[in-house]
């Protein structure tokens, strides 16, 4: 329960910067974020102090932790997502920096106990699916795809 | 009679090879991505309406009415096998769609929504044929302060869809409402809550955070449980299924009903579609039901529920287009562009002048949902084994690549990509401390409506002594106060009543 204590008290204190902000805006762009940031700091208050009163009762919820070799994993593919989407707009464009980084964080995941027919198996197969996208949707449908460098 | 001949006269010019082999490539792209998590059907029908611009106006018609149709279905696809809507009419699905698939029912799961699909999408269509131009008169009635009312009744429905802590569900619901207000206010103008990013003044788009709170979590699961073989397993399919869950469907003729004319209701008012039609219906569902309980653990009627509202929505959504010409939904606003672009004008003088394109194309929609179900049907089996055939530690990539185009293509903007993957990951943290993304979501849909409801209300209400009266002083916004204190204090009476006959019993 003081997962919640912690969660309603940041919902409350960012609901009371963001309803700071509102002094800024006319009455018409402000009327609505009010109601909602004054509806939402009620309820983060009414979630308060019930986590509070179930915290004295000491009823415990089971726990929602993830091991820290798990956690690492999950900073790593959440990191590698945005270097992708990163390094596909600035860099390699989308067909080379999707097929490059959707095989790198396929080999981290399928860790040690990848063999190489496997993993030419399958990034064969996961190439062809991204060159299928990017044939009909850049060259057949015209979407302008990022280029990257080259 | 004279629409029936109208309209046996649309089939007989419907059946020529071209229109035919349209409508046939129409049920298969929309197939292919309303499955694809992201790709919507307003994006499906947005990039192949150039594709049109050498048809004749009931082939391109055909062509789009179809693609819509089996888009809304396919979105049912992901939304089973992965528990990612492919479109945003497909959130409820995930309910229990994919708690079905996990107990190794997937394929019983895609029958019922493909069933589901067909019903609805009929009733929608043969509504429309009937009820067109009546109906197109009460949506007119709508004005700002009923609106207003709607929205405040959508987010209503939360205290059914959040299952175990309704608190929790709110809370989740205003967050949501909170994210659609970053950027242009609607009627004051001010940039707001943008922090100077300059990506943030277009505001939070609907399918970045769609996908990114629904699949992004997904995808940390998978790499959680990396060590796993596969996302779960099929069981076994027994002899005859295809027919008996076609009977099982169909003898559910209440619910059927119930959650066709939701969808086609909401449908006809311009604003509202199938994104906020299959939340009503799976809320409503759950209302009826004598187990309300049991919803959320993967039971076909919360599957028939969202299935059969959202393509009921499509004929409903067509009532306001053709009759008013006011597209009522994005994918309206597209078909209205096709109409136009084909010279012709939609609203009450198409019916009379162009009745050929109009009954030709209903019968194009009408043919294209029959045919959706056999190529819909081997198309969800192969995506059914396909997932459930590959590791997870290719599955995760391959879902990453998928909702990196489906956020990027909204408008080929790469910020959009990055605010997917910041929603994802701020989805991810939120469904660990319990906030589900079902009731986000449905805040940043009805967001926008109640806010141009309140605001334009208020303006309006000028002319009276407080101008907030305005959203007390038409029938039809008692209607929506009425309904939505009833459904906001629903679980509490239930609640009280189980307590009741629990005691009676002792």
């Amino acid at each position: 329960m003081m997962v919640d204590v912690a969660t309603a008290t940041v919902i409350l204190i960012l609901s009371a910067v963001l309803f700071n902000q509102t002094r800024n805006y006319n009455y018409l762009s402000a009327v609505f974020p009010r109601f909602v940031l004054g509806l939402l700091m009620i309820l983060s208050i009414v979630l308060l102090i019930r986590a509070i009163l179930l915290f004295r009762k000491r009823e415990r919820t089971e726990s929602n932790f993830i091991p820290l070799k798990d956690l690492f994993y999950v900073a790593l593919t959440i990191v590698l997502s945005f270097l992708w989407v990163y390094v596909m707009d600035w860099v390699l464009g989308f067909l080379l920096g999707s097929i490059v980084f959707g095989i790198v964080i396929f080999a981290i995941l399928a860790g040690k106990s990848l063999k190489l027919r496997e993993f030419l198996l399958f990034s064969l197969g996961y190439s062809a699916i991204v060159f299928v996208f990017w044939y009909s949707l850049g060259k057949l449908l015209r979407v302008p795809l990022p280029r990257g460098l080259f | 009679m004279a629409g029936l001949q109208y309209l046996a006269y649309g089939f007989a010019h419907f059946f020529v090879f071209k229109t035919v082999l349209l409508m046939l490539g129409g049920v298969c792209v929309g197939l292919v991505i309303g499955a694809l998590p992201g790709l919507s059907a307003t994006m499906g029908v947005a990039l192949f309406l150039p594709v049109t611009y050498w048809l004749s106006p009931s082939e391109s018609l055909v062509f789009l009415g179809s693609l819509y149709m089996a888009a809304i279905y396919g979105g049912s696809f992901s939304a089973i096998l992965l528990r990612t809507p492919g479109t945003p009419s497909n959130i409820g699905t995930t309910f229990d769609g994919y708690p079905m698939a996990k107990q190794g029912r997937g394929w019983e799961a895609i029958l019922t929504a493909t069933f589901s699909s067909l019903y609805g999408g009929l009733f929608g269509l043969i509504m429309f044929l009937i009820f067109a131009p009546m109906l197109a008169r009460v949506a007119l009635k709508f004005g700002p302060p009923e609106y207003f009312w709607l929205g405040i009744f959508g987010l209503t429905v939360i205290s059914s869809l959040s299952r175990g802590n309704t608190l929790k569900g709110f809370i989740g619901g205003l967050i949501g409402v909170l994210l659609s207000t970053v950027g242009v206010a609607p009627v004051g103008g001010n940039v707001r809550f943008t922090f100077n990013i300059p990506e943030l003044i277009g505001g939070v788009g609907l399918i970045p955070a769609l996908v990114g709170l629904f699949c992004i979590p997904e995808v940390i699961d998978m790499v959680l449980n990396r060590s796993k073989k596969q996302l779960y397993q099929e069981a076994k399919v027994q002899k005859g299924i295809i027919w008996k869950t076609f009977v099982s469907v169909m003898k559910k003729q209440v619910d059927l009903l119930r959650a066709s004319i939701i969808g086609f209701i909401i449908g006809v008012l311009p604003g509202a579609g199938g994104n906020i039609a299959n939340l009503v219906a799976y809320s409503e569902a759950v209302r009826a039901s004598k187990h309300p309980e049991k919803f959320g653990t993967g039971i076909p009627e919360g599957v028939i529920a969202t299935e059969t509202s959202n393509n009921a929505v499509v004929g409903g959504g067509f009532v306001p287009l053709m009759t008013l010409g006011v597209p009522g939904t994005p994918v309206d606003a597209i078909l209205y562009g096709a109409l136009l672009m084909q010279g012709l004008r939609p609203g009450a003088e198409l019916f009379t002048r162009r009745a050929d394109v109009v009954y030709t194309f209903i019968a194009g929609v009408i043919v294209a949902t029959f045919v959706m179900v056999p190529i819909g049907l081997a198309f969800g089996r192969a995506m059914a084994k396909f997932i459930t055939k590959i590791p997870l530690s290719l599955l995760a990539p391959t879902v990453l690549f998928l909702t990196m185009v489906g956020s990027y293509c909204v408008s080929n903007n790469i910020s959009d990509v990055y605010m997917m993957l910041i929603l994802g990951v701020l989805g991810f943290v939120l469904r660990k401390l319990g906030f589900e993304a079902g009731p986000i979501t449905l805040g940043l849909i009805l967001g926008p409506i109640i806010e141009t409801g309140l605001v334009q209300g208020l303006l309006i209400g000028r002319k009276l002594a407080q101008p907030w009266l305005i959203f007390f002083a038409r029938p039809l916004c008692w209607v929506f106060i009425v309904l939505s204190v009833f459904f906001l204090f629903w679980p509490v009476i239930m609640r009280k009543r189980m307590i009741v006959s629990g005691g009676d019993q002792r």
